[in-house]
């Protein structure tokens, strides 16, 4: 929780994220035993799961126009295919607006995410820029746990 | 054809991929809470939410489901065909109802490049 409030710490500018925490501490509540407060819960009770995927949204930059990616494309085809045959990359699809292209990967670092993605011919040439999310398991499934079944 | 603007694209690349068409198999839905998701707001709301996700789960409409670990949001990958289909469906969930979360809906097909592969086999 502490590493939880440390990230939001540091993001606490933006509005949004403030809004982000509002909802962390709500489910949090939520999801935790109604004794007492939820500061006194352990961690692990709330919505801390471990990062097993990051979703990775690729999209062209404004360099990236037909002219200069079309030759490379054969190229990157290839090391999307050998990075998916190495395990990295689970599923893979073409976003249908044609703007790039959406990975779940095999990755928990958003970090070698982007340092594996940057290594495609798109990348290198400034063409795609890739979006990481961090993801894990739906955590709010834990408020089905609270109560026993009848 | 997109069927809603996505706000990340900055080049214009429609006509050069036009050529290899691919069908709309999956739509990626990003959830994110709104200002409006205080935690007062949602604590009564979220019993409901979950329940409402499992039975999209169980009737097979939310294939894939996850939680971002870092953005306190939810990521799924709802099997429909048209992103107005998926946010029908994602509307009518509770904190959705109550204006709480919101979701960036993306259309997804196969990754039609792959078609590049695609050439006769090699003589032997």
């Amino acid at each position: 929780m502490s590493r939880v409030l440390n990230k939001l710490a540091v993001n606490a500018t933006r509005l949004t994220r403030l809004a982000c925490f509002g909802a962390l501490v709500a489910m949090f509540v939520a999801i935790s035993p109604a004794t007492s407060s939820a500061q006194s819960a352990p961690p692990s009770s709330g919505l801390d799961v471990p990062t097993t995927k990051l979703l990775a949204i690729g999209t062209f930059t404004a360099k990236g126009t037909p002219d200069q990616w079309k030759p490379l494309l054969p190229s990157e085809v290839r090391d999307t295919v050998l990075l998916y045959l190495a395990g990295k990359i689970d599923q893979w699809y073409l976003k249908q607006d044609q703007s790039g292209v959406v990975f779940m990967m095999n990755v928990t670092d958003p970090k070698e995410a982007l340092e594996l993605l940057g290594r495609f011919p798109f990348g290198q040439a400034g063409m795609m820029e890739f979006q990481i999310i961090p993801l894990g398991p739906i955590a709010p499934l834990r408020v089905l746990l609270t109560e026993p079944a009848k | 054809m997109p069927d809603n603007k996505n706000p990340r694209v900055h080049a214009e690349i429609l006509p050069a991929l036009a050529a290899v068409v691919v069908p709309t198999t999956k739509i990626l839905a990003i959830g994110s809470v709104t200002a409006k998701g205080t935690p007062a707001a949602i604590a009564p709301v979220l019993p409901h939410e979950v329940r409402a996700t499992v039975r999209n789960h169980l009737a097979g409409k939310i294939e894939q489901w996850f939680f971002q670990t870092e953005g306190y949001g939810v990521v799924f990958i709802v099997n429909a065909t048209s992103t107005a289909e998926a946010h029908e469906l994602l509307e009518k969930l509770p904190l959705g109802v109550a204006g709480m979360m919101e979701f960036e809906l993306i259309a997804l097909g196969p990754l039609a490049p792959l078609a590049m592969l695609i050439g006769e086999p090699p003589r032997s």
